[in-house]
């Protein structure tokens, strides 16, 4: 499971180079997978290699504004990034799954930005605020549950849809949108209470919240091998 | 906070986890269950509807196949037997008294008279084949090529299995009138100077080659033309290959070197 965030969503992007599928939603998957590449390789060399003598001096030196916390450099800002990216790419891949989320799609992905930049407003005293603001660079729980909640509702929501369809062989219906619903659906049911108590857990039970980690990872890899299959799917 | 209180938050964890799996798992088998079931009913519906289709495919060749024989025999019956009694009429009529020019009219409405006769006899043939019911495909096929030879300006060749016997006489009918059809469009369009069928019968299927060195048909312009309302031809090809189950293909290998394969299923 170690760095498995990082090597998973290389799996469906090696498949995609090879395979190249043309469906029109392929672009917002392919494009979440770069992202997830990108920043989950961010969050493991910052988190795994700042062990390595002159890392974290480079760091220092040249990004001064870091984050730290009890002398560590900080890289939940990634999860946030990720979480962000996650819902507005599968916003738009559930764009092309019919009327119903594009009358969705209207209002939720603005909805969830605005919520966005409520809950990371700059605020130099967070206390002195009736609304708790966080900051973009802490884990944000609230966040990324709200966000897993709205793609768990999609993902039920495609799957009445298909259920109520007549036709078994519509595009939506098809066997790689399938899996890319059934991937994903897996993945933020598994994870969104484990999203929803992760900053409670990793302030107060810090052994607990590495116990239930590789939880995250798993339904991670599995995420990734369904997109990987809808992708050789011809 | 204790061991305990550490225990429950982890133990709510691990409920709320699994029951989200849980219900996730069983949405994904009641939309996989719901699927296959659909699947099942929809190969069902797409069977029934071919059925369907076969059934009025056969109505529309037997009522053509009706109409066809209803016209032979008009035509043999009636206009045939009317041209060789005005034939006789004709022959025993005296020509000495006549004049030069007279006796050669009378000759020519005689030879015009024959050529009448042969005409109808041809054209009562080819809609309804006597030779195919007496005598077979093979002799059908072989009458029919020699027929439309006779006077053109390309050779033929027919080289069919012998072996073959058979048949039902619907298949053999339904195949005659697709190699008519094929061989008449060759004809009218293709302008090749030769043209070869053969045929070979195969385990439980009859496979008949069409070569000809005219302008070819590619399968995928063969696909084109059949939904054209003028090409009620290679319609008429189409629903008799339905009706047969079989299959037809067209292939052009070289500019000149062009062939047709039909494949027939056998009832034997």
């Amino acid at each position: 499971m170690n760095w498995s965030e990082v090597w998973a969503p290389l799996i469906p992007l090696i498949v995609w180079l090879v395979a190249r599928p043309k469906h029109k939603w392929v672009k917002p998957v392919l494009i979440y997978l770069i992202v997830a590449f990108i920043f989950s390789a961010a969050i493991d060399i910052i988190w795994k290699m700042q062990i390595f003598s002159g890392f974290k001096e480079w760091f220092d030196k040249n990004l001064p504004w870091w984050p730290t916390q009890g002398g560590y450099l900080k890289n939940t800002v990634f999860y946030n990034l990720i979480s962000i990216s996650r819902l507005l790419l599968f916003a738009w891949f559930f764009n092309y799954l019919g009327d119903v989320f594009r009358k969705l799609n209207r209002y939720i992905p603005w909805l969830f930005i605005i919520f966005t930049i409520i809950n990371f407003w700059p605020v130099e005293k967070i206390d002195d605020f009736l609304w708790p603001f966080e900051k973009i660079e802490d884990f944000s729980s609230r966040l990324i549950t709200l966000e897993t909640g709205i793609l768990l509702f999609y993902c039920v929501l495609y799957f009445f849809r298909v259920l109520r369809d007549d036709k078994p062989d519509g595009e939506a219906a098809s066997r790689q949108i399938f899996s890319v619903v059934m991937g994903l659906s897996m993945y933020v049911a598994l994870n969104f209470f484990i999203f929803l108590l992760y900053k409670q857990l990793t302030e107060n039970f810090e052994d607990l919240a590495k116990q239930i980690w590789p939880i995250h990872n798993f339904s991670n890899i599995v995420f990734c091998l369904m997109m990987t299959y809808a992708f050789i799917k011809k | 906070m204790n061991q305990t209180g550490l225990n429950n938050i982890a133990l709510t964890i691990y409920i709320g986890i699994g029951v989200m799996l849980v219900l996730i798992i069983s949405f994904l088998i009641a939309v996989l269950m719901s699927q296959r079931r659909k699947w099942k009913m929809l190969g069902e519906m797409q069977k029934l509807k071919e059925e369907q289709q076969n059934q009025l495919i056969e109505g529309a060749v037997r009522s053509e196949e009706g109409e066809r024989h209803r016209i032979s025999e008009l035509l043999h019956d009636e206009v045939g037997a009317l041209l060789s009694s005005s034939r006789i009429y004709l022959v025993e009529m005296k020509t000495d008294q006549l004049s030069q020019d007279d006796q050669q009219d009378h000759a020519k409405v005689k030879e015009l008279l024959d050529e009448s006769i042969k005409k109808v006899r041809s054209i009562s043939h080819n809609l309804h084949s006597t030779i195919l019911k007496e005598f077979g495909l093979n002799e059908a096929i072989r009458h029919f090529m020699k027929t439309v030879t006779g006077g053109s300006t390309f050779t033929s060749m027919v080289d069919l299995d012998e072996e073959y016997q058979l048949s039902n006489s619907e298949t053999d009918l339904a195949v005659y009138r697709i190699i008519q059809e094929l061989v008449n469009n060759l004809i009218k369009h293709a302008h090749p100077v030769q043209i070869k069928i053969q045929s070979a019968l195969g385990k439980n299927k009859l496979k008949i080659t069409i070569y000809h060195n005219g302008d070819g048909l590619s399968q995928e312009r063969f696909e084109e033309l059949r939904f054209k309302h003028d090409g009620l031809g290679l319609k008429n090809i189409q629903n008799r290959i339905i009706l047969l189950r079989g299959a037809i293909l067209f292939e052009v290998k070289n500019p000149g070197d062009n062939y047709i394969y039909l494949t027939i299923p056998l009832q034997l």
